[in-house]
């Protein structure tokens, strides 16, 4: 289990997260990212670390169970 | 390090122009000397630019619009406004959120079928020859016939090749009088849409939005009806054919590419890195608002800064091995789209082009070799372009 912040104010709807992990994150009518669950089960965590490495403006981050806060 | 004419990097440096062919062939070489040496550094060419070189000092910049603006910045005078492209919040963000919903994924998909068509004309046109020119009658064809379905959908043929054609001019040429042709062709077609009632049509389209929008709670002027027309037209035609024909040049040199294009989760894998080695958007430009410190050196208010995308996604402190296709490392944050609140609105549009142009190829044609590398040179302009990529191919059994 992993949970995912997005922080809108640095999204500009590259959206390459909504491409990289459909499941995880969406794409509202102006392009910005949604975030669709915010706690991603195990099989999905590698999918959405992918997608917070792609996001060109580092907006996504991901905090796996057991990362220190 | 590369000396051109038997001057040093930093003398050509201090006299870099976009437009010179022969810095440009050089350019790669150039710009690592110039980020060892002298990251910002400043040129006399284009009416006076500081060169930025370095990945750090190009995000820094595309992330402070308020010190770096846009405004008046074009790297080569275009005597028009081409808003958003060359506007600041709130009228870039403004005009941005008009144009957005109709980039995305999800409302471009509609025109795959087109892109299948258009790609496979083209394919069918040289198949039986076993050779072909990526830009001339693969990639740029094909780019101008999706462009027309997506955005114009009324173009006819004479006036697609006139939209090429300029397209091209302002890329590598930049000359008064492309612009000039440019602007008289947005006002041609605006003026026929408005003459059809398009703004009060049910079909929901650029133009559309073009003419029934508002600005920060204005209705939106001709000119930036005009302007936005217009960076339409220069960004969705030269960037993407650029990007197919690069990303052929490197399946074609570099074994074991082809192969990995052939995975259909290539798109999402490997694109980025080639975007990354052979952005084409070259350089942007922004204007200092204030005085500020970059990297050492004092920037004036009022001067313009020529922001090195090439540059940037080369940067071995950013990119370890940078100067060539590293598959399957975590690279992140290139800048072939820019980053910050100017990042490409079509983005969407060139990856699920590029995409469905290379199911349509591969699947038709293999052994990809590059002939006649002679004339396989990097172009000058504003993009990084391959003047011609000839290959000669296999048909698929």
């Amino acid at each position: 289990m992993a949970e995912v912040a997005l922080d809108l104010s640095r999204c500009q709807g590259h959206g390459r997260c909504s491409l990289l992990a459909p499941s995880v994150f969406g794409a509202d009518d102006s392009g910005l990212a949604v975030l669709l669950v915010r706690k991603v089960p195990t099989e999905l965590e590698s999918i959405t670390e992918e997608a917070a490495y792609s996001c060109p403006e580092a907006a996504i981050s991901v905090m796996r169970e057991g990362d220190p806060e | 390090v590369t000396q051109t004419d038997s001057h040093t990097p930093a003398e050509v440096l201090q006299h870099y122009d976009v437009f010179d062919p022969e810095q440009n062939r050089a350019k790669w070489e150039l710009f690592g000397y110039a980020r060892e040496q002298c990251p910002v550094v400043r040129t006399d060419g284009n009416g006076g630019f500081w060169l930025v070189t370095r990945y750090e000092d190009i995000r820094r910049i595309l992330e402070d619009w308020k010190t770096f603006s846009s405004l008046e910045s074009p790297v080569m005078p275009t005597g028009m406004k081409m808003c958003p492209i060359d506007a600041d919040p709130p009228e870039q963000t403004a005009l941005r959120q008009v144009l957005n919903p109709l980039f995305s994924r999800g409302a471009l998909t509609e025109y795959v079928p087109t892109m299948r068509s258009a790609a496979c004309t083209q394919i069918d046109s040289w198949i039986d020859r076993g050779t072909m020119e990526v830009l001339t009658e693969f990639s740029g064809p094909y780019v101008g016939k999706l462009l027309t379905a997506v955005l114009f959908p009324d173009l006819r043929e004479d006036e697609i090749e006139q939209a090429h054609r300029i397209a091209l001019g302002v890329a590598e040429e930049g000359s008064p009088e492309v612009f000039g042709e440019l602007m008289q062709m947005c006002v041609t077609y605006l003026a026929r849409a408005r003459e059809k009632g398009i703004a009060d049509s049910a079909d929901d389209g650029v133009v559309k939005r073009l003419l029934t929008a508002e600005i920060a709670g204005r209705p939106i002027t001709e000119e930036e009806q005009l302007g936005a027309l217009a960076i339409l037209f220069l960004g969705g035609l030269s960037t993407t054919r650029d990007a197919i024909g690069n990303i052929i040049y490197r399946t074609a040199t570099n074994p074991g590419v082809e192969d990995r294009l052939r995975d259909r989760s290539w798109v999402k894998r490997d694109l980025d890195e080639f975007l990354r080695l052979d952005p084409p958007v070259a350089c942007m430009a922004r204007v200092a608002t204030r005085d500020v410190e970059l990297n050492g050196v004092l920037i004036r208010k009022g001067e313009r800064l020529q922001l090195r995308y090439d540059s940037a996604n080369r940067d071995e402190n950013q990119f370890p091995g940078a100067d060539h296709l590293v598959f399957g490392a975590p690279r992140t944050g290139h800048v072939a789209f820019g980053i910050g609140v100017h990042r490409c609105i079509g983005s969407n549009m060139a990856r699920l082009q590029i995409e469905v142009a290379f199911e349509e190829l591969l699947g038709r044609i293999k052994n990809l070799r590059l002939v006649d590398p002679a004339a396989c040179v990097w172009v000058p302009g504003q993009t990084t372009a391959l003047g011609a990529v000839n290959v000669a191919f296999d048909k698929v059994a």
